[in-house]
């Protein structure tokens, strides 16, 4: 259907390239949330958006203190309902009267630094000016007492959003928690704390007080199951060009072929198979990434083999990679390795058991034959790159005695093996046949 | 004076001499007074280098203050009565009349002050404070003089000027706060205070005649009264009498002079004034020059002496004639050489007595010069007195005065046991004195007829005399002082029996009337307390030197700076600009009640804890004495909720004045950073400092072990107790054991959410000391539950009945947790807004009207309570479904519920293989399991072990098999 001749014998421009994979890439980015995807996720959570814009619109307008948990698997687009909800109450002049707190447990991994955080956000550094703020105590009276000195109707409502909830969960005495939540049932400055996790099981980890003052509410996003409404949208979404793309023409051949594309055998087959292992958006992202890092001033267009290719090189397994690099001798090892899990059914064994099976293998072998120290050397490059792994490190004895682990089941061996076509043919024969007698 | 009180006084005289030491010998108790019979009274002591009567002000160190020293934090009080109680410590004790500044005063209360007065001048101004405070102090926290002087309320304060030659902090006092619930009303006895100087000063006048001769007159003929009194007995003091008169006399002048400066509307009294005064100087005189005798006498017979001559004769110059006449008697013998005079006295049960007394020549000074010598009670004058010929002939004496001293004092009790007969005598005829004064009142405006006035003002002019007579060795060499005056024996002097008290009430009264015109003086006596004991506080007021009150507003700076701290600004947030929005349909009114965060007009359900928690708190704060109390209890049964509103009804009734005020504090554990914070914030709540936590620990281990006597009592809530759990336990220790300690005042409710918690993590001493009051707070059962929102919603048609009884069922047998009650009926009506749910089905118009039915509740519970989980598996991608598939199969394989991730691996490429498809990659396989373990559907160890890493699942396999039997997928 595109066909990589029709279309490219115009000379490709090489702006109109870089323009077009700076926007997409803009699309493509793994954290934060483009516009078009933002509105996507709107719509698709529909109901979800509509709860939540609720939830902030009353603290900002009612001046009536929330709390809230958004929880869902990681991808399905949690801070980007959140953001367009955010978007679409500044669309209606209602943000404007509150301050958002965007707080994150990876960035603030203590109580301390979230405070700091939370001051600053707030803009009560001013208010802090005068004062040195040293210790986490007086940090912490302060904005409790800002809390506590505000009310319903005086004071700015506060939009506190906690990424990656589940780990504030783990700050000592949860403090912080306690206090937002509590800040959030008593009649202080309004104040509507959001909670993003991909935790199912958040709630769990709260204190039994902290978990009382939180309200309960929870909103869960699940990712919509139907391939062609949603996952194919979210596609052709990614990788359209917008109406303000600066070379219209381009936009409009390019939006075509992505709509062409959507219909293309390979590039579905692709998509589907991405879409059973998982639903996560960044993985279909990533491999977009990879297409259109394939585009270059010959090929201005996707073509269905970029997709395969892409394909192949998301899914490709690290082991494998691994194994490849490695040299002949270190291959005898692990050939000899698959054996004896094999042979012991992944019970640990130890380098003379290995070496032993190498011995053997290099009697009949016309391969060359090294000296032990060589060998051990092998295999402690082996256990570097941790296909071999030490069972119980705690444990003191002399290294060639220490028992180990391979990290490969026989299966993954024998397959990488299977495709290493520059593999001398002894060690195939070896590897195949099972043990030397 | 007790046996064992004699002997502690000549310890401390020969170890903490420097401290503190009665002076004088021990006076007569009032007949209230009598009946403690440990306690033995005295004229005034000193204390370190400062002498104090009664009457005087002082500066008490409040040692709730950070810096106990700081003049600014102390409290300020007049001392009207000393004593020692006789017992082993803290025995030196003192009766006082208490001024509070007006930063102590309710702002509120601030605003009753009548239109047309001047505003309440923060750096000048006190207010009498006659609340309910303990009015008995330890004489010892005593930080220094002051001087207070009242005035009637129509005064500008600024407008008073400083006693002549005050040198220590002065304040003006126009307003006493009193009553129930307090209130600043304006001083109404003040103008009786102005004669009090005057009065004194006849009447010691005459006592001064009658000292050296007229002892066993006085005693034989005027204190029959004192016969009853046969176990109080009278003291002679040589020395106080020696002091007594002539200084005081100087101060009296100044007042006068300065009255007459302030008010023009002295009329025609005023012009008697100097004659007076020159009329009672003159016997004076002739006394001094001729015969350098002095023969001290209790206070109280010297009055009573004086008071019985003014009855009789009522003319000034008769006090020579007594003299002359008492003289000759032959009671006492009167042997005087050029410094001392020692007196001889021989009693009817044939002991001696001698008693050595030191001349004092300060009379002199008036005489000759016309000058009172101003009185300073600073310790340290900073010029030569104006009376330097006074002086110097007094200091010889000094040195043998403190060796002779000691002599006397063992002389005291023989002294005492001689006369209880003659004080009798005396007794009798005190009742009609007082009325015959009045007459005196009206010749003479200087007279002061109440004898109550008397008794303090004799006080007062032997402190400022002796004080006088030092000024000279204090400049030379300080020790000499106070070595010195510490064994002075005290008079005793007499208190007014009942009858007497009120006589003299009725006298007060009587010359409120008579003396209208001299209102403005502006000298003054307090009046305080007049039921019990009638003393009239004498405040010296002296003319002040301008250089005087510059050092003094320059000393008061430091005041203001001090009060900037308590208005630093509060951090808050910044302000909306928008004006909230009013909740108006029914259902935001209903959400709007609804929230946690409401206050209901009630609590109810709580009704039986309440009642105990607030009589246990109740009786506390009126006992004055301290107590913890532990309440536990579920998250969500309305602990913190009660114990406030305890505290909101008894701060109201504190307002309404049924309670003593008392300061609560309520600190959160979990809003502390760690458990030492406790003492900050308790402390920053009890004094609106910050200190550093070691530095507050060791403040309220300071306060909380001595007691203070104007302290409020504390209430003190801490909030989730199980969090100032420390290794020492050193903060759960203190807490709990302050509140045992005397003087402390202090109430502790903690409240945690164990039951146990005491038995569980606390160490024995520590759960022994919170005691055994406990309290527990039940979960609400769905009774409870349903009529707390129905109260909630009380007017308001949103809710079916039946809905409530839904939620109160779910959530009693859940957790009994109010808020979650609360919570489910606030998403409740945000469904009903939202959401088309068809009506309730059922047949009732009543029900079907309900905005928020059956339905929509069901909905909200299932949302706050159904697992997400089984959602989230069927919302999983397909290889993550086979995933947890081959977990099972794994686990249904070995029989264990862990599995390896390689076993797993295996079967799910079966499974795969089984449906056809082609399995992915070990590393696609890693990134899944990843993926449903951030999800918590599955827990790994860390990924790091890889094929190794062992795989549990986070719920149960019939969990997951029901989850994909029906999924589309799975099908």
């Amino acid at each position: 259907m595109v066909s990589q001749g029709k279309k490219s014998t115009q000379p490709a421009d090489p702006e109109v390239l870089q323009a077009t994979q700076h926007h997409l890439r803009q699309n493509l980015q793994l954290w934060g949330t483009a516009g078009i995807s933002g509105e996507e996720v709107l719509r698709v959570y529909s109901s979800e958006a509509q709860h939540l814009e609720e939830l902030i619109g009353r603290t900002l307008s009612l001046g009536e203190s929330n709390s809230a948990l958004l929880l869902a698997p990681r991808g399905t687009g949690k801070s980007a309902l959140v953001d367009g909800v955010l978007g679409q109450l500044k669309d209606r002049g209602v943000l404007g009267q509150g301050l958002v707190v965007r707080l994150s447990g990876l960035l603030h991994t203590d109580d301390l630094q979230a405070l700091k955080e939370i001051t600053r956000q707030l803009r009560l550094e001013e208010a802090a000016a005068k004062k040195v703020f040293r210790s986490f105590a007086e940090n912490l009276s302060f904005l409790l007492e800002s809390l506590r000195g505000g009310s319903k109707e005086t004071a700015k409502p506060a939009i506190f959003l906690l990424d990656e909830f589940d780990l504030f969960c783990h700050h000592r005495n949860q403090t912080l928690l306690y206090n937002l939540f509590d800040a959030a049932q008593s009649a202080q400055a309004p104040i509507c704390v959001l909670g993003l996790s991909c935790r199912l099981d958040v709630l769990e980890l709260l204190e039994k007080r902290v978990k009382s003052r939180f309200s309960h509410r929870q909103i869960h996003l699940q990712a919509s199951g139907d391939f062609t409404t949603h996952y194919l949208h979210t596609f052709k979404t990614l990788l359209h060009l917008p109406h303000s793309f600066p070379f219209k023409d381009f936009a409009h051949v390019w939006n075509e072929d992505v709509e062409s594309l959507a219909g293309d055998d390979v590039v579905l087959d692709v998509l589907r198979r991405q879409h059973t292992t998982t639903r996560d958006v960044r993985v279909l992202k990533s491999l977009l990434v990879m297409c259109l890092a394939q585009l270059d001033e010959g090929n201005t267009r996707l073509t269905p083999q970029m997709f395969s290719r892409a394909e192949a090189l998301v899914t490709q397994d690290a082991r494998t990679n691994t194994v490849r690099g490695l040299s002949a001798l270190q291959l005898c090892l692990v050939i000899a390795m698959k054996h004896l899990a094999e042979v012991y059914d992944g019970e640990p064994f130890n380098f003379e058991m290995v070496y032993r099976e190498y011995c053997k293998f290099s009697l009949k072998s016309s391969m060359q034959s090294f000296e032990k120290p060589v060998v051990f050397k092998a295999f402690d490059q082996l256990m570097g790159l941790e296909l071999v792994r030490p069972v119980d490190q705690t444990c003191r004895v002399q290294r060639e005695y220490e028992l180990v682990q391979m990290m490969m089941t026989p299966g993954q061996v024998g397959e990488v093996l299977s495709q290493m076509p520059s593999l001398p043919t002894d060690l195939q024969r070896w590897a195949s046949m099972g043990l030397v007698a | 004076m007790t046996i064992s009180a004699r002997i502690r006084q000549k310890v401390r005289g020969a170890g903490s001499a420097s401290r503190f030491a009665w002076r004088g010998k021990p006076i007569q108790p009032s007949r209230k007074e009598r009946r403690f019979e440990d306690k033995t009274f005295y004229r005034g002591f000193v204390l370190g280098s400062t002498g104090i009567e009664e009457g005087d002000c002082v500066f008490i160190r409040n040692s709730d203050a950070v810096d106990a020293e700081d003049v600014n934090s102390c409290d300020i009080a007049r001392v009207v009565r000393c004593y020692d109680n006789g017992e082993r410590k803290n025995n030196n004790r003192m009766q006082v009349q208490w001024y509070s500044r007006i930063e102590d005063v309710k702002p509120s209360h601030l605003k009753d002050i009548q239109e047309g007065l001047c505003p309440p001048d923060a750096s000048l101004e006190l207010v009498r404070d006659e609340r309910p405070f303990p009015t008995d102090v330890d004489a010892e926290t005593i930080h220094s003089l002051c001087c207070v002087k009242e005035v009637v309320c129509g005064v500008s304060p600024r407008s008073v000027s400083l006693p002549w030659e005050c040198q220590v902090p002065f304040f003006v006092c126009r307003f006493r706060y009193a009553g129930k619930r307090p209130r600043l009303l304006p001083i109404e006895n003040v103008q009786e205070s102005q004669q009090t100087p005057a009065k004194r000063f006849v009447i010691k006048t005459a006592f001064i005649l009658n000292y050296t001769a007229c002892l066993s007159w006085i005693f034989h003929c005027t204190f029959p009264l004192f016969r009853r009194n046969t176990r109080r007995s009278l003291a002679v003091d040589l020395n106080n009498i020696e002091t007594a008169s002539p200084k005081r006399r100087m101060q009296k002048t100044s007042e006068e002079e300065m009255g007459k400066e302030n008010l023009e509307e002295k009329g025609s009294k005023l012009t008697n004034k100097p004659e007076t005064r020159k009329e009672s100087k003159s016997p004076l005189k002739a006394i001094n020059r001729a015969a350098h005798n002095e023969i001290a006498l209790s206070p109280s017979l010297k009055r009573k002496a004086s008071e019985t001559e003014l009855c009789n004769e009522r003319k000034k110059s008769r006090l020579a004639s007594e003299y002359a006449e008492n003289s000759h008697k032959e009671m006492s013998r009167v042997i005087s050489d050029e410094d001392a005079t020692v007196v001889e006295r021989h009693t009817s049960s044939g002991r001696k007595l001698k008693i050595l007394c030191y001349r004092k020549l300060s009379d002199g000074v008036i005489d000759t010069k016309g000058n009172p010598t101003p009185w300073s009670p600073e310790p340290k004058p900073t010029k030569p007195l104006p009376s330097p010929d006074a002086n110097s002939k007094s200091s010889p004496s000094k040195s043998r005065c403190s060796v002779a001293k000691n002599s006397s004092i063992k002389e005291i009790g023989k002294i005492r046991a001689l006369k209880d007969n003659e004080i009798d005598s005396i007794l009798v005829s005190d009742d009609n004195e007082s009325e015959s004064d009045m007459d005196d009142d009206h010749e003479d405006k200087n007279c002061k007829s109440s004898s109550k006035n008397t008794k303090v003002s004799i006080l007062k002019d032997s402190t400022s005399d002796t004080l006088n007579n030092s000024h000279k060795p204090i400049s030379k060499g300080h020790k000499n002082y106070s070595e010195e005056l510490e064994p002075l024996p005290e008079m005793i002097t007499p208190k007014k029996s009942k009858k007497h008290t009120v006589k003299s009430k009725s006298t007060v009264k009587k010359r409120f009337k008579c003396e209208e015109c001299a209102l403005s003086f502006s000298s003054r006596a307090e009046l305080r307390d007049h039921d019990e004991e009638e003393h009239d506080d004498f405040e010296p007021i002296s003319k002040t030197p301008s250089r005087a009150a510059k050092k003094k507003t320059s000393a008061r700076t430091p005041s203001q700076a001090a009060a900037s701290p308590h208005s630093r600004t509060v951090p808050k947030m910044p302000s909306r600009t928008n004006p909230v929005m009013q909740p108006g349909t029914p259902l935001e009114l209903a959400r709007a009640r609804l929230h946690v965060s409401a206050v209901p007009d009630s609590l109810p359900c709580r009704e039986n804890e309440f009642q105990d928690v607030y009589s246990f708190v109740e009786g506390k704060l009126f006992d004055g004495t301290g107590g913890c109390m532990y309440i536990s209890g579920v998250p969500g049964t309305g602990k913190t909720a009660t114990v406030r509103e305890v505290v909101r009804l008894l701060l109201q009734c504190s307002q309404d004045g049924d309670l003593p005020s008392f300061s609560f504090l309520e600190i959160n554990a979990l809003k502390l950073t760690e458990p030492h914070q406790l003492w900050v914030q308790v402390w920053k709540g009890l004094t609106g400092s910050k200190v550093t936590a070691e530095h507050a620990s060791s403040l309220l281990e300071k306060r909380f072990s001595t007691p203070a006597p104007r302290r409020d009592p504390t209430l003190l809530l801490v909030d989730e107790l199980d969090m100032l759990w420390t290794r020492k336990q050193d903060v759960m220790y203190n807490l709990f054991d302050w509140p045992s300690r005397p003087g402390s005042k202090l109430v502790v409710v903690a409240i945690a959410n164990t039951m146990d918690l005491p038995e569980r993590i606390m160490k024995n001493r520590v759960s022994s000391r919170l005691g055994l009051t406990r309290m527990t707070f039940q979960p609400y059962t769905h009774t409870q539950l349903q009529e707390i929102v129905t109260s909630r919603l009380l007017g308001i048609p949103a809710f079916d009945p039946g809905a409530i009884q839904l939620v109160s069922r779910k959530v009693a047998a859940l957790s009994g947790d109010a808020r979650r009650a609360l919570d489910i009926c606030r998403r409740a009506t945000e469904i009903a807004e939202t959401s088309k749910l068809p009506p309730s089905p059922s047949k009732s118009p009543l029900k079907r009207a309900a905005l928020v039915g059956m339905l929509h509740v069901d909905q909200a519970i299932r949302e706050m309570f159904t697992s997400p989980k089984i959602a989230a598996i069927r919302s999983c991608s397909v290889m993550e479904q086979l995933i947890l598939k081959a977990v099972v199969a794994e686990f249904i394989r070995t029989g264990v519920e862990e599995a390896q991730f390689g076993r797993v691996m295996d079967q799910f490429v079966s499974l795969c293989r089984f449906d056809g498809m082609k399995p992915p990659c070990t590393s696609v396989v890693m990134m899944l399991v990843n993926h449903l373990t951030s999800q918590r559907l599955i827990l790994t160890e860390h990924s790091r072990n890889d094929i190794l890493m062992r795989l549990r699942l986070n719920i149960s396999t019939d969990d997951v098999s029901y989850a994909l039997q029906s999924t589309p997928e799975a099908r």
